[in-house]
């Protein structure tokens, strides 16, 4: 009796494996999208030097970068509707403080606040602190205005002022993004655990820059 | 840049000009029903009357200003996801037509049919690229985290005009 040799058939892609692959390819085409941008082809000045720097200043920061984070997580962490409000919020307040930053309008303690924003931000990740609503907003807000300031203050003159806003807008709200998916690990016992780390890291960053540590 | 291609392009590499067209579509989009018929018969004829004005008269350059005006409350409008009453868009719509016609010329002294086909592919591409941003914006789900993407979307045009006026009334009025 002949039997036909069927080769093992390999697990088709449904489901989670197919995201998962959705999200590489994903990952890499961004990984691969960035890369010209590292080899520093291009000046602050003129539109694609506008875009680049201006995509890459909140990332330059590690003070920036947790407390976007940090935005995003306790965001997810409070639920809707603050999950999402706050992403919303966030750029409108930020672009105000960046045009007083513009402007140059004096606003003392901007790099003292933006390091209290880890701070603060971090500890109530790491503690699980869930405040009314407007009070979350309040607090985002008024950290909002003095991370936007520094944007807006550091804008280079020779910049493409559109293409650089459109940079660390895009950036910023990137950073949120990010710290919601992270936030969302909280479904899990063990990404409780997990965030709620994240928040200690972040915060524990805010007192390295709030001390000169960093 | 000149010829039809260029035009054809120009609104969506213009970027203060995209930022309007994306947040007004957007926000004409997200009505209950979609209503383009009043506010299309608006901007389709001024559109190409503010085109054919940039040949005959002299464009300030703050017109960039209200163009990012218009985008802004736009923006904002589409972020509070505000419900428009349908009048509203026609005006908003003219206003748009008028101001990003007018910020489109092509330089002087260019050939005359040059700017005459470049004009043309401008104020085509200008209506379809309004018509279809607001079309599929509508074709949309009504799923919430679609419309929290649309709110989104709105806040950061909003951020990034308001960044860009501030830079223009540094450049423009304090220096």
């Amino acid at each position: 009796m002949k039997t036909r040799f069927c080769p093992p058939t390999a697990p088709s892609a449904k489901g989670p494996d197919r995201v998962l692959q959705r999200w590489m390819r994903l990952a890499m085409l961004t990984a691969v999208m960035v890369v010209p941008a590292l080899a520093h082809a291009h000046s602050e000045t003129g539109t694609v030097g506008g875009l680049i720097s201006g995509f890459l200043h909140p990332l330059t920061g590690l003070d920036h970068i947790a407390a976007m984070v940090a935005v995003g997580i306790w965001g997810a962490w409070l639920g809707a509707p603050a999950m999402w409000l706050l992403p919303v919020i966030f750029p409108l307040v930020m672009a105000l403080g960046g045009a007083l930053g513009v402007l140059g309008v004096p606003l003392p303690g901007v790099e003292t606040a933006i390091a209290l924003s880890g701070i603060v931000l971090g500890t109530m990740v790491t503690f699980a602190i869930r405040p009314p609503l407007w009070i979350a907003a309040t607090l985002v807000g008024f950290f909002a205005i003095f991370h936007g300031y520094a944007h807006g203050a550091e804008l280079p003159s020779a910049a493409n002022a559109i293409t650089y806003s459109v940079g660390f807008v895009t950036a910023t709200g990137l950073l949120h993004l990010g710290g919601i998916a992270v936030g969302l690990l909280i479904r899990w016992p063990w990404g409780r655990v997990a965030v709620r780390a994240c928040g200690g890291a972040i915060a524990a960053t805010g007192f390295a820059f709030l001390f000169g540590l960093a | 840049m000149e010829g039809f291609g260029a035009g054809l392009i120009h609104p969506l590499i213009t970027a203060h000009h995209l930022l309007l067209l994306l947040a007004l579509g957007m926000l004409t989009g997200q009505g209950h029903l979609l209503k383009l018929k009043v506010p299309m018969l608006l901007f389709v004829p001024l559109s190409g009357l503010a085109l054919f004005l940039t040949t005959r008269i002299e464009i300030p350059a703050e017109l960039q200003l209200v163009i990012l005006c218009v985008a802004l409350c736009a923006a904002l409008l589409l972020a509070a996801s505000t419900p428009i009453a349908g009048w509203a868009f026609a005006p908003a719509f003219a206003l748009a037509a008028l101001a990003l016609g007018l910020d489109s010329g092509v330089r002087v002294g260019a050939p005359t049919s040059a700017t005459a086909t470049t004009l043309v592919a401008i104020w085509i591409s200008l209506n379809v690229c309004i018509v279809n941003i607001a079309y599929y914006t509508s074709l949309c789900p009504r799923h919430k985290w679609v419309q929290i993407g649309f709110r989104v979307a709105g806040s950061w045009i909003a951020a990034i005009c308001a960044m860009v006026l501030a830079f223009a009334l540094k450049t423009q009025f304090l220096n």
